[in-house]
C-alpha cells in the first residue's frame, strides 16, 4: 500500500505557513505514537512528554544562555539519543503490565515530566521556558547568505524542513513496518499469547516499540521549538496534547500511515486553521448584519472538537483510512 | 514538622482521599461492567460542582449555623448526585452504547470527546477563572482536642462517610449490588439490552451520583471550582482506581485514601507543586511490586480458550 | 490421591537409551482446588512421539499449558534435557538489576541534592561572573557545590554573596574583588568553624559595619554554626538518598525478573512448541506472514548474538518450504482469519514447525475435524516430523493422529 499521498503544497509565506509546519511537526509525532499504539497496539498516553523533553535537550543544549551552544544538527542528534534513552528507561519496568495500567503509567509519566518542566526552573526555564533558540543554519553562510536569518525571516524554510523531515520519517516507519521487527510487533498485538508461544518476548517487542515512538517524538519536540524559538509553556506538553495526537490517530485509522497523516491533518488542522478563519468572518458578518459580536466561536471550541471526535467514530469507528490489517481484524471480531 | 501538624495534616490527606475514592469508584465501576475508562467521568463531576455552587449560592446567601449547613450540602449533594447520574446514563445511552462493538480504542475517542464538550460546557457556565464556594457556616474552624479541625473537613465527612455506608450496603446486601459483583467478576457487559443492560444503565446512574456527591465535598474541600477541575481530579482518582485495582471497589476508596493522604504529605513537604509527581512516582514503583493494584485479580495464565 | 497415569505401548515402539528429552516428575496442575493432573510422571525420549489421551476435558490442555510454561503448576517439575524451564540468574540479569539500581539511586540522589540548584550553580553562576565554561571550571564549581561553599552572585549590577545553592544572601557589594575578598574571609571562618566545632573564629571584621550603606546579616555563631554543617548535610542527603534508591530500584527489577521467570517465552527459547486447539494464528496477517515472523524468531532464537542478522532469502525459502509441506501453497496471502479450521490447523501446525524446535506439542489436532482431514493430518505429521522431532499429541481418544505415535499413554480419569 504505497499511498504515499503527494504533498505537494504551495509554497505558503506568511502565518499561514507557519500553521502548517505545526500540523506537519505533530503528523510527525502521530507517527511515533502510531509505531506505539498503531503497530504494537499499546496505549500510550504520555506522547506529548517526550515531545516536550526533545524540545528541551535542543534548547539546552543550543541556547546561548546555556555554555554548550552546538550546533543544530548534533543538538537534534543527541536530543534525540537521550530522549530515547528515557524512554527505554520509563518503558523496562513498566511494560509488563496490562494495558489499561500501562495507559495510566505513560499518563503518569506525561504529568511528572510536565511538573519537572514547571519545577526545575534554572534547568528549564520555569513557565516562560528557555529561549531565543537559534534556527538551524546559525552560522553557516551559503553565497553570502546566512542561512539562520533566513530562517528566521522567512517561515517557508522550516516548513519546507519540516517536510523533509515528516518525509524521512515516514519511509523510516515503512521500513520497520515491513521488517521482521514490525511483524513482531504486529503479532504481539494481534494475539499475545501465540507470540509468546513462539519466542517473542513480548517486553523486548514493546520495549523498542516504545523506544522508537519517543524517538520520532522528541524528533518532533526539536523541530517544534526550533520553529518556535522558545521551549515556552511547559503547560502545552501535558496530557491535552497528548491525548489530541492519540484522537488524531484513531481517527485517522490506527495502524495505517496515510491514515495518522490525515488525521492529524484534520484534527489539527481543524483546530488551528480553520476555526480562527471561520470566527473571524463570522465576526465580520455579524459586525455587519447586528452591529455587535454575540456569538464567538473560539468559545466553542473544544465542544466543536469534541463533538467531531464523537461523531467520527460513531460513523466510522474504524478510522478515516483504516490499515487493510485494522480492517480485516475487525470484521473477524464482528463475526 | 512536629507530630500534631503532620498528623492535622494526614486528616486532611484522608478526607480528600473520601471524596476522591468516590470518584475513583465511578471509575471502577464503569471499566468493571463495560470495560471503557471513562475518562469523561471526571468533567460529569465538574458539571456537579457547577449545579451545587448554583444551588448552594441561592440557599445560603450567608453563613448559617451547623444544622442547617449540613442540611443544606446534604441536599446539595443530592441534587447533584441525581443530576450526574442522569447524566452519565445519557452519555452512555448516545454516545457509548453504539461502540460497544467497536474496535478497542475507538471508543476511548469518544470518551475524550465528550470530555471536551463538556469541559467547554463548564467554561461557558462558570467561566474561565476559579468560582468561589459559599462560606457555609459561622465558625470556620472547631478545635477538637488539641486539633483545630475546619468546618469544612467535617463537612466532608459528612458527606463522604455516609455515601460509602450506603454504596457498601447496596452493593453487599442488595441483588443488585450482587449482580454488579458477579459481573465484574467473571466477564464484561457487551448485551446492548435486556438485563445486562438494565445493569448498565444502573450502572452508570451509580457512579454519576456519587460523583455528584463527591463535587460537593471537593467544592467545600478546596473552597473553589475551575472548569479544568474535572480533568485534574479526574487525573487523581483514576490514579486512585488504578492503584486499588481497576474493577474493585473497596480498591477504589482505599485507593482514593491512599492518594490523598500522598497528596497532602507531599504538599506538606515537599511544596504543592510536587503533589502530582510524587502519586504518579508512588503508583509506578508500587505496580512495579504488585502490578494489579492493590485488590486487583493477577492476570490469568489459562491456556484454556 | 491414586496415581493417574499408566503406560501402554503399542508395538514396534523403539525405546531409545538415551536421557530424556522431556521428563516430568510428578507433575499436580490444578485449577480452583480441582487436580487436572495429578502427580503425573513421563518421559518422553528425543525422536520419538507420544500420544497422550483422555477422554475427559481440561486436562490435556493444562498438561501443555504446564510443559510451555503457560500455566503454572502447583507441585513437581517440568525438565527440558535435565534443566528445568526456569529463568535463570544469568550475568546478563545481574548487571541489569545493578545498573537499574544504581540509576535509581542517582535519580534520588539528584532529586535529594535538589538538581535545580546545582544545575544553577554550575553552570548558570559561571556565565554571571563571566568564567570560561571549562571542564575546570566546571569540576570546580561542581566540587565546592558538594562542600557547600560560598560563591559569588549577580543581581542588578551588585554582587553577592550566597551560599551554594542560592538560598541564602550573605553580604551584598558593588565591587568585584571586594565581594571576592569578603567571600574568601567569610569561607575561611565557615572552613574553621567546621574542622573544630569549639573554634571561635575571628570574625570581628565580617560584623556589619553601621556606615556600609546595604545592611548585612552578620555572620553570628548560629549562622556560622549552619554554614559549617552545609557540607555535611548536603553529602549525607545525597548518599541516603542513593542508597534509597539503589535498594529500590534492585528490590523494583527483581520483583518484575521474578514475575518474568517462568512464561511462554522462555520455554520457546528453550525449544517447546505448542499449538492450540482452537487456533491461533495472528489473523490480519497473511499465511505467508505468519510463518515468516515464526520463521524469523526462531532464528533470534538460535543465536546468541544481541542483533542477529537475518538472511532474508533463506527466511523465504524455509517459509515456502514449510507452506508448500503443509499443503497451504495456494492460500499463501489469504489472512489468516479467512480460512478454514482445517487450514488453520495445518497453518498452527506449520508454525510450530517453522520455530526449528526440539519438541513439538499437539493439542487435540483431530478436534472438529472429519476423518479424512484426520487422515490427511496425520500423513502430514509423519512424512514431516516422525522420527525427526519429538512429538507429544494430545487426543480424545484413538483417531488416526494419535495412532501415528510410538507411544500411548492414557490419563485416567477421577
Amino acid at each position: 500500500m504505497l499511498a504515499l499521498a503527494p504533498w505537494f503544497y504551495p509554497a505558503l509565506a506568511g502565518g499561514l505557513g507557519g500553521q502548517m509546519t505545526s500540523v506537519l511537526i505533530i503528523c510527525i509525532a502521530a507517527l511515533g505514537l502510531n509505531v506505539m499504539v498503531g503497530f504494537t497496539g499499546f496505549l500510550h498516553l504520555g506522547i506529548a512528554s517526550f515531545f516536550g523533553l526533545g524540545g528541551l535537550f535542543l534548547a539546552i543544549l543550543t541556547v546561548p544562555m546555556n555554555p554548550l551552544e552546538i550546533g543544530f544538527l548534533p543538538a537534534v542528534f543527541v536530543s534525540v539519543g537521550l530522549t530515547a534513552a528515557i524512554g527505554t528507561l520509563l518503558g523496562s519496568p513498566t511494560l509488563r503490565l496490562r494495558g489499561e495500567y500501562l495507559a495510566i503509567v505513560t499518563l503518569g509519566f506525561g504529568e511528572v515530566v510536565r511538573v519537572l518542566f514547571l519545577n526545575l526552573e534554572n534547568v528549564t526555564g520555569g513557565t516562560q521556558g528557555l529561549g531565543p533558540i537559534p534556527p538551524p543554519g546559525s552560522g553557516i553562510f551559503v553565497t553570502g547568505i546566512d542561512l539562520g536569518r533566513e530562517f528566521v525571516v522567512d517561515s517557508r524554510w522550516f516548513y519546507y524542513l519540516s517536510l523533509i523531515a515528516l518525509f524521512v520519517v515516514v519511509l523510516l516507519v515503512r521500513v520497520l513496518e515491513k521488517s521482521a521487527l514490525g511483524r513482531a510487533w504486529i503479532a504481539v498485538r494481534e494475539e499475545p499469547l501465540a507470540a509468546a508461544t513462539i519466542g517473542i518476548s513480548a517486553t523486548k517487542v514493546r520495549l523498542s516499540a516504545f523506544t522508537i515512538a519517543a524517538a520520532i517524538a522528541g524528533l518532533a519536540g526539536c523541530l517544534s521549538v526550533a520553529s518556535i524559538g522558545t521551549t515556552g509553556d511547559p503547560n502545552a506538553f501535558g496530557f491535552n496534547r497528548s491525548v489530541a495526537i492519540l484522537c488524531a490517530v484513531i481517527i485517522g485509522g490506527l495502524g495505517s500511515i496515510p491514515g495518522t497523516l490525515v488525521g492529524v491533518t484534520i484534527l489539527f488542522g481543524f483546530d488551528i486553521v480553520v476555526i480562527p478563519s471561520v470566527d473571524s468572518w463570522m465576526q465580520r458578518i455579524q459586525g455587519q448584519v447586528f452591529d455587535v459580536s454575540l456569538f464567538t466561536l473560539g468559545s466553542w471550541r473544544l465542544a466543536l472538537v469534541g463533538i467531531a471526535l464523537i461523531v467520527v467514530m460513531r460513523f466510522r469507528p474504524i478510522g478515516l483510512i483504516p490499515s487493510r490489517r485494522f480492517a480485516a481484524e475487525f470484521q473477524e471480531s464482528k463475526q | 514538622m512536629d507530630v500534631a501538624s503532620f498528623l492535622q495534616q494526614c486528616g486532611i490527606g484522608i478526607t480528600s482521599g473520601g471524596f476522591l475514592g468516590l470518584i475513583a469508584v465511578g471509575y471502577t465501576l464503569v471499566y468493571g461492567t463495560v470495560g471503557l475508562i471513562h475518562f469523561a467521568h471526571g468533567d460529569v463531576v465538574m458539571l456537579g460542582g457547577c449545579l451545587s455552587l448554583a444551588i448552594l449560592s441561592f440557599l445560603v446567601p450567608v453563613p448559617v449555623d451547623p444544622l442547617t449547613g449540613c442540611l443544606v450540602v446534604v441536599l446539595a449533594a443530592a441534587c447533584s448526585g441525581l443530576f450526574c447520574g442522569c447524566l452519565n446514563i445519557c452519555i452512555d445511552q448516545f454516545v457509548y452504547r453504539p461502540l460497544r462493538n467497536a474496535p478497542p480504542l475507538s471508543p476511548l475517542v469518544s470518551t475524550i470527546g465528550v470530555s471536551f464538550v463538556l469541559m467547554n460546557v463548564g467554561l461557558i457556565w462558570i467561566g474561565p477563572t476559579d468560582r468561589a464556594f459559599p462560606e457555609i457556616f459561622l465558625e470556620t474552624t472547631r478545635s477538637v482536642g488539641g486539633f483545630s479541625i475546619a468546618m469544612a473537613d467535617l463537612l466532608v465527612l459528612v458527606i463522604v462517610v455516609p455515601a460509602v455506608l450506603c454504596l457498601y450496603v447496596l452493593l453487599r446486601q442488595t441483588r443488585f449490588g450482587r449482580s454488579l459483583r458477579s459481573i465484574a467478576a467473571i466477564t464484561r457487559v457487551t448485551a446492548r439490552s435486556g438485563e445486562a443492560g438494565k445493569l448498565v444503565i444502573a450502572t452508570f446512574f451509580l457512579s454519576g451520583f456519587l460523583g455528584g456527591v463527591a463535587s460537593v465535598a471537593a467544592g467545600v474541600h478546596a473552597t473553589t471550582i475551575n472548569y479544568q477541575m474535572g480533568h485534574q481530579m479526574g487525573l487523581y482518582a483514576l490514579t486512585a482506581a488504578v492503584l486499588g485495582g481497576i474493577g474493585s471497589v473497596p480498591g477504589a476508596i482505599v485507593g482514593g485514601l491512599i492518594v490523598g493522604l500522598i497528596r497532602a504529605i507531599s504538599v506538606a513537604f515537599l511544596g504543592p507543586r510536587w503533589a502530582i509527581a510524587s502519586v504518579f512516582l508512588v503508583l509506578i514503583i508500587f505496580l512495579a511490586f504488585r502490578p494489579q493494584g492493590i485488590f486487583g485479580k493477577s492476570k490469568t495464565r489459562g491456556g484454556q480458550r | 490421591m491414586t496415581h493417574r497415569e499408566n503406560t501402554k505401548v503399542s508395538e514396534g515402539a523403539v525405546l531409545s537409551p538415551d536421557i530424556p528429552l522431556l521428563s516430568i516428575d510428578r507433575l499436580t496442575v490444578q485449577s480452583g482446588g480441582i487436580p487436572l493432573i495429578d502427580e503425573l510422571e513421563l518421559d518422553v525420549s528425543a525422536g520419538s512421539s507420544v500420544a497422550i489421551i483422555d477422554s475427559g476435558r481440561g486436562s490435556k490442555a493444562a498438561l501443555l499449558d504446564a510443559i510451555c510454561g503457560l500455566r503454572s503448576a502447583s507441585s513437581g517439575s517440568v525438565r527440558l534435557d535435565g534443566r528445568r524451564l526456569k529463568q535463570g540468574f544469568s550475568a546478563k540479569t545481574f548487571w541489569g538489576v545493578l545498573f537499574t539500581g544504581i540509576l535509581v539511586g542517582l535519580l534520588c540522589a539528584a532529586a535529594a541534592v535538589d538538581i535545580d540548584r546545582l544545575w544553577l550553580a554550575v553552570v548558570k553562576r559561571g556565565l554571571v561572573v563571566d568564567e570560561p565554561f571549562t571542564p575546570a571550571n566546571f569540576g570546580r564549581r561542581l566540587r565546592s557545590y558538594f562542600r557547600a561553599e560560598l560563591a559569588i552572585d549577580r543581581l542588578a549590577g551588585n554582587w553577592r554573596i550566597v551560599t551554594a545553592d542560592g538560598r541564602e544572601v550573605l553580604a551584598v557589594r558593588r565591587d568585584l574583588s571586594e565581594a571576592r575578598e569578603l567571600r574568601n574571609q567569610m569561607q575561611a571562618a565557615v572552613t574553621a568553624r567546621r574542622t573544630g566545632p569549639g573554634v571561635v573564629p575571628d570574625i570581628t571584621d565580617l560584623v556589619g559595619d553601621a556606615n556600609e550603606p546595604q545592611r548585612e546579616l552578620l555572620l553570628d555563631e548560629t549562622t556560622l554554626d549552619r554554614l559549617a554543617a552545609g557540607k555535611r548535610r548536603i553529602r549525607f542527603r545525597g548518599w541516603s538518598a542513593f542508597i534509597c534508591g539503589l535498594f529500590l530500584g534492585v528490590g523494583m527489577s527483581l520483583a518484575i525478573w521474578q514475575r518474568g521467570r517462568r512464561s511462554p517465552e522462555v520455554a520457546a527459547r528453550a525449544g517447546v512448541a505448542r499449538t492450540f486447539r482452537s487456533p491461533r494464528n495472528f489473523p490480519a496477517m497473511t499465511v505467508f506472514e505468519n510463518i515468516l515472523v515464526t520463521v524469523e524468531q526462531g532464528i533470534y532464537r538460535k543465536s546468541s548474538a544481541w542483533w542477529p542478522h537475518i538472511n532474508k532469502a533463506n527466511c523465504i525459502e524455509r517459509t515456502e518450504e514449510l507452506i508448500r509441506s503443509v499443503g497451504l501453497i495456494d492460500q499463501s496471502f489469504s489472512f489468516a482469519s479467512d480460512l478454514t479450521r482445517y487450514e488453520q490447523r495445518c497453518l498452527g501446525i506449520a508454525r510450530g514447525l517453522a520455530m526449528d524446535p526440539r519438541i513439538l506439542l499437539i493439542d487435540e489436532p483431530a478436534d472438529g475435524m472429519n476423518t479424512q482431514q484426520q487422515h490427511a493430518l496425520a500423513g502430514i505429521l509423519k512424512d514431516v516430523c516422525k522420527g525427526v522431532l519429538t512429538l507429544v499429541v494430545t487426543s480424545a481418544g484413538n483417531d488416526p493422529v494419535a495412532l501415528i505415535c510410538d507411544r500411548t499413554v492414557h490419563l485416567s480419569p477421577h
